[in-house]
């Protein structure tokens, strides 16, 4: 069964593993198909990966930086890098925003790449 | 408030085409036996504003889960306070539609101001704030100043650009080289004429440097950091070219997971187009000239 990251899981993904937070209250029980409310809750929890069953567009699921050729994702963070005033890893949240912001170029690039003739 | 101030922001009116409209609302809400079908019955005279409120109450911003039909419906779900903050939001977005392409792109710039106000919104809810939903005003108007330059003082605002492209600076270090104050203030100024409450204006005075307000900081933390989140998603153009710093005391002050970022990311993203929908459609031109115009 896949990992799949908080920021890749979508409506409607099957939970094929329990889900439960850090003092083992169940949150998601397995089998249960992802509704919007509970990716929030999700993400309250600070629950960064999960256990759902795998689709056909499995490419879906996986890290979008890692599906991106080496050259383009350097490039991406170079130019990303020159957009912040201060380096973007003065401090944990800044970093954490970075990356963030970082994973949704790169999504948004794999897509554009998808829908190119 | 000193003169060159004054002079920016003196005159502007509040509530343009929209203060027929909530002159009456303020009329019945003063009577003690009208309802909600007479607020509904006041909106509904206007057919843009009507089209606007249904379609954001019915956006996955407020997430209700039926559909509101009727604009008395929407009201007494989201409630008149806030129905009241909406549509002056709405009328400041139109008072400043006249401004040209030369000076700034609008639609990119309303984008990233409504980007602002939807994580600010966000951040408050993440926090439990009281009243959370007037966060999406704050950051919505947390560049107001910015506004009234453009505006107000065109031939500043082009030396304040000549400066700023002519060395590494933030748009903001430009502002007060040019003028002795930034934008920030300015936003203030105008919110206080407008009689904004004080936690608002002050938000929008200290978005850049929240830990120097003296009452207020969290609201002006939390505009600070939607501001850097939507900066930083590169989610519109406010005029600044640079993702501006984060102040970290703020950030603390606010008190958050790291990991709640990630779901105000994804709430900008879903609901900003919506947004610009219901608050960016469609134009009607109030031109506010430059002081000193005929």
């Amino acid at each position: 069964m896949p990992n799949a990251k908080l920021e890749s899981l979508q409506e409607g993904m099957i939970v094929t593993l329990d889900v439960r937070n850090m003092d083992d209250m169940l949150l998601i029980p397995a089998g249960c198909a992802l509704t919007g409310r509970q990716i929030i809750i999700l993400s309250a929890w600070g629950i960064a990966e999960i256990q759902v069953e795998a689709r056909g567009d499995s490419e879906d699921l996986a890290d979008p930086l890692q599906q991106l050729p080496p050259e383009t994702l350097e490039q991406l963070t170079r130019e990303l890098q020159a957009a912040f005033w201060e380096p973007a890893d003065g401090s944990l949240v800044q970093q954490e925003v970075f990356n963030l912001v970082l994973r949704r170029q790169a999504k948004q690039a794999l897509e554009s790449q998808r829908h190119r003739p | 408030m000193n003169s060159a101030m004054h002079h920016l922001v003196n005159g502007i009116p509040s509530l343009g085409s929209y203060a027929r409209v909530m002159a009456e609302i303020e009329t019945l809400l003063n009577e003690p036996h009208s309802t909600l079908a007479d607020l509904g019955d006041v909106i509904e005279k206007d057919p843009d504003l009507t089209a606007r409120l249904l379609k954001l109450g019915n956006s996955s911003f407020f997430g209700f889960p039926h559909r509101l039909e009727t604009v008395s419906e929407a009201v007494s779900v989201i409630g008149i306070q806030q129905v009241q903050e909406l549509i002056h939001a709405s009328s400041v977005v139109e008072l400043f539609d006249g401004i040209g392409a030369d000076l700034a792109d609008m639609e990119s710039f309303w984008k990233h101001s409504l980007a602002c106000g939807i994580g600010a919104r966000c951040l408050a809810i993440a926090r439990q704030m009281p009243k959370a939903e007037k966060f999406f005003v704050a950051g919505l108007l947390h560049d107001l100043g910015r506004l009234v330059l453009f505006s107000r003082a065109p031939d500043q605002v082009v030396e304040i650009f000549r400066l700023y492209q002519s060395r590494r600076m933030l748009l903001r270090q430009a502002e007060i080289s040019i003028l002795g104050f930034d934008h920030a203030l300015i936003g203030e100024t105008l919110m206080r004429c407008w009689q904004y409450p004080a936690n608002l204006a002050t938000a929008v005075a200290y978005h850049h440097c929240p830990m120097s307000a003296e009452i207020y900081q969290l609201e002006s933390s939390i505009v600070h950091l939607a501001d850097f989140l939507v900066h930083a998603m590169q989610m519109g153009h406010s005029g600044e070219r640079f993702v501006p710093p984060l102040n970290q005391k703020a950030w603390e002050r606010v008190g958050l997971a790291t990991c709640i970022l990630e779901s105000v990311v994804r709430s900008i993203d879903e609901q900003i187009e919506i947004v610009q929908q219901a608050f960016l459609r469609p134009p009607k031109k109030v031109v506010l000239q430059p002081r000193g115009e005929p």
